[in-house]
């Protein structure tokens, strides 16, 4: 509590469960965690390595404590300290082991959180102390890192589908859901809402690498406390971090929230309960299932057809057969974009690290040479294709870009003087894109594209697929780069060999 | 039930064939075992790189039937004398494969669920109520090895079925067991090994290379302590009679211990219900679990630890 940044907090034996608890959840995402307090509250997160998932958790200061105080170095209210933790550092601290019944006595008074961020010690150490009734004290000191938190930006407002269930229900639901599902989509048709899981096959020359699988729970919407969404809307996450916050929800036994606007958008879940907020940001796969009916009812109109059919025939070799007739093909196309998604990750990586406009050019040069080649030539086998591909790809980035802001307090901190300029532009580029994501549904020219190159150069379909959907729905040259690049890596390359890297990679 | 023509050098029955298989496990942690035959019992010694030893007795009570006859070798005294030999009679010596000879003992799946908990030191104590171990009630297990130089032969009847099981067996390679020198005690406490366990897991979790115990007569008693890259942990117990029931520490000591060998007692510390460690002047620790048995007489591991040299555990 000298002159330096001290942090310290009491938790009771219930809340260093809930913390516990919280960890394992957090730790389902990132082997780092990230600790930022402030004055009034704490707040762990976990940002995955694609960062295509952010999940936090808020402890309120003095609802989730038994004391908390925070004395930031100047004074300053607005001051944080954050740092970052290996997760299973944290977790060795805070393990299962409090309200294990069966060492009753073995239970602890208290917890005590330490830290002193002296800039004048080599050292940065929290300071953990675990009391326990009967006069066990634990101490521990753990690593960390300095290092800023990242925190997930989502705009509520803007999303207009959103559901509200009971954590328990949730939980029943997602038991059905084999353990190797990758993918969860989540629609709603006729007052029925479904949660579907899958698994896209993947097949390594004659090896099939992974089988395809596909669960469909079919609810009523009278199951939720709360359901308004847009008939026909899909949006698919990964089963596995929806899994993860589903457990961790019921160990708090509070409704889940979940908001979410449209496919390629980030969808949003969240829950609290005595002074504990938890909030996690997935991404959608652009271009699911939903998008995908859509496209296929639109088929019948000039331009969109292109989209669909090229779908479908790319599907039709999975060997997937969908349960829905209508979304048969499905499957594979969104397994697709469950790589594509991937990418995604890797392009708001690159985002970040990169400022959006210039590089697009620079990329497109480098790596994603091919693409370009690539694109003229499906304009060519069905439609010419109305923009040029450098547009396209962008708008994932750029989408995803908005998501993941380093909360550097100054901009001028973060090593991209354009990361301001970067964040405005993005979120310009995320309206953008939802425009251009209608508009290349209606298109669609970009896609058949896509196919032919499949049949010419017989590339998996996972990475042709995936370049053609970005190719279709970027719009923009700007905030591109990012995306570009992703797609030159995995996506560019549509030879086996180079897809199969990118997923084992 | 041992019906010897010619009569065995040792053979011995039991039905509590997975009490002893639970023993042998807490020192599971090599592959070879030495075994010796005493008229008392067997005596079990695990080692590894010649800086700790476990030794695991399983008493002659164990078993329901014991024949120990003396080596006839010994030209002096009658050999076929059953048992009540004394200390100085030729121990009878020999090395196996403990690996087989757990898997032999559990052939019936007395020990399915085990492997979960077992190798990684982690978690919880033994069985459920549902583990096989439990259920499992019938069965007789006859221990048998001919001569010197026999190969030992375990035949199990489970209802019926009948496995032999012939474990091949060489000759030791002889080690002193690790002494500690008893009128040199620094450190004596008793407690109950889940305390023990619990810290031992604690500290386990970040990865450590050594484990450095301390025990004062004053302010943190007895702590357990180690540090790796993600950090340090310190486990000290109060001296309450609760929690250490004796604690006899005349000065201030520190030792390290390597904690990969320390966590070989971790096991044992799960299955047993009190600890006994015991430290003298050279820094050799001695861990003694007692292994309780449903109505039986307690059963005794004993662990034992070289220090690392003292000028490198007392630099910090």
């Amino acid at each position: 509590m000298s002159a330096p940044t001290t942090l310290q907090f009491t938790l009771s034996p219930q809340s260093t469960q809930k913390v516990h608890e919280a960890l394992v959840c957090l730790s389902k995402f990132s082997e780092f965690i990230s600790l930022e307090a402030r004055r009034n509250k704490l707040c762990l997160s976990a940002l995955n390595s694609t960062k295509s998932a952010y999940g936090a958790v808020h402890l309120t200061a003095n609802k989730f404590f038994d004391s908390y105080q925070y004395l930031s170095q100047n004074g300053n209210e607005e001051a944080r300290f954050s740092c970052r933790l290996q997760a299973k550092a944290l977790l060795s601290v805070f393990r299962q082991r409090y309200l294990d019944s069966k060492e009753k006595p073995n239970s602890i008074d208290r917890c005590e959180f330490q830290v002193d961020d002296d800039p004048s010690r080599p050292e940065c150490r929290i300071l953990v102390r675990l009391i326990y009734t009967h006069g066990v004290l634990k101490t521990y000191k753990l690593t960390y890192e300095d290092v800023d938190s990242m925190h997930a930006v989502f705009d509520r407002e803007s999303a207009d589908n959103n559901w509200t269930i009971s954590s328990s229900l949730l939980k029943s639901y997602m038991e059905h859901f084999g353990p190797k599902a990758e993918q969860l989509d989540i629609s709603s048709e006729n007052g029925r809402a479904a949660f579907t899981s899958f698994t896209e096959k993947l097949i390594d020359g004659k090896e099939i690498l992974k089988q395809p699988l596909q669960t469909s729970i079919s609810l009523d919407t009278t199951d939720f406390e709360h359901f308004n969404v847009t008939s026909g809307t899909h949006v698919a996450i990964s089963l596995k971090d929806f899994r993860a916050i589903t457990l961790h929800a019921d160990t708090l036994g509070e409704p889940v929230h979940a908001d979410y606007s449209s496919p390629g958008r980030a969808l949003q879940v969240h829950y609290g309960r005595d002074g504990m907020q938890c909030e996690f940001t997935l991404m959608t796969t652009p271009d699911t299932r939903g998008t995908q009916q859509h496209r296929a009812v639109v088929a019948s109109a000039p331009q969109p057809r292109s989209r669909a059919s090229t779908r479908q025939p790319s599907a039709a070799p999975s060997g997937y057969t969908a349960p829905r007739s209508s979304v048969s093909k499905q499957p594979t196309t969104s397994a697709v974009e469950q790589e594509g998604e991937e990418d995604y990750g890797l392009g708001m990586d690159m985002g970040i690290d990169m400022p959006p406009p210039p590089v697009p050019s620079q990329h497109i040069s480098s790596q994603p040479q091919p693409l370009q080649p690539l694109l003229p030539k499906r304009p060519q086998s069905t439609h010419p294709p109305p923009r040029p591909p450098s547009p396209p790809l962008p708008n994932h980035a750029s989408a995803s870009k908005p998501l993941f802001l380093t909360y550097a307090s100054s901009s001028s901190s973060s090593e991209h003087s354009g990361d301001e300029d970067e964040l405005a532009r993005g979120l310009e580029e995320f309206h953008d894109l939802v425009g251009w994501d209608t508009a290349g549904r209606a298109a669609g020219a970009p896609q058949v594209v896509a196919k032919d190159v499949e049949l010419e150069e017989g590339a998996l379909r996972g990475g042709r697929r995936r370049k053609t959907k970005r190719v279709v729905d970027d719009d923009e040259d700007e905030g591109n780069a990012g995306r570009k690049e992703t797609m030159g890596t995995e996506g560019i390359a549509p030879t086996q060999t180079s897809l199969v890297k990118g997923l084992f990679d | 039930m041992p019906s010897n023509l010619p009569p065995p050098l040792f053979a011995a029955t039991t039905t509590s064939a997975r009490h002893i298989n639970s023993l042998l496990k807490c020192c599971g942690f090599d592959s070879k075992a030495c075994i010796q035959i005493t008229s008392d019992g067997l005596r079990v010694t695990v080692e590894d790189c010649n800086v700790m030893q476990a030794h695991a007795f399983i008493d002659k009570a164990l078993f329901n039937s014991y024949t120990f006859n003396l080596p006839s070798p010994s030209p002096s005294s009658s050999s076929p004398d059953p048992g009540e030999s004394h200390e100085e009679e030729e121990p009878i010596l020999f090395a196996v494969s403990l690996t087989a000879l757990l898997e032999c003992l559990q052939i019936f799946g007395a020990e399915a669920g085990r492997d979960k908990w077992g190798s990684g030191g982690g978690g919880t104590m033994a069985g459920g109520v549902f583990d096989q171990q439990v259920l499992r009630i019938g069965g007789s297990c006859k221990f048998e090895y001919e001569a010197v130089g026999s190969p030992l032969v375990i035949t199990l009847d489970d209802a019926g079925v009948i496995t032999t099981c012939t474990l091949s067996t060489w000759a030791p390679t002889l080690v002193d067991d690790i002494p500690i020198i008893r009128d040199s005690l620094t450190l004596k406490i008793i407690m109950k090994s889940t305390w023990l366990f619990d810290a031992i897991t604690e500290l386990s979790s970040t990865s450590v290379e050594k484990l450095q115990i301390l025990a004062s007569p004053s302010a943190p008693y007895f702590s357990l302590s180690a540090s790796g890259p993600l950090g340090s942990t310190v486990v000290e117990f109060a001296n309450d009679r609760s929690l250490l029931e004796t604690f006899v520490v005349p000065e201030t000591v520190q030792y390290r211990y390597r904690f990969g060998l320390i966590k070989h007692a971790v096991k044992a510390m799960a299955v047993s219900s009190k600890v006994s460690i015991r430290g003298d002047r050279r820094g050799t620790l001695s861990l003694q679990f007692m292994v309780e048995q449903d109505g039986g007489a307690p059963s005794f591991i004993d662990f034992r630890f070289l220090a690392y040299a003292a000028d490198s555990s007392d630099e910090e």
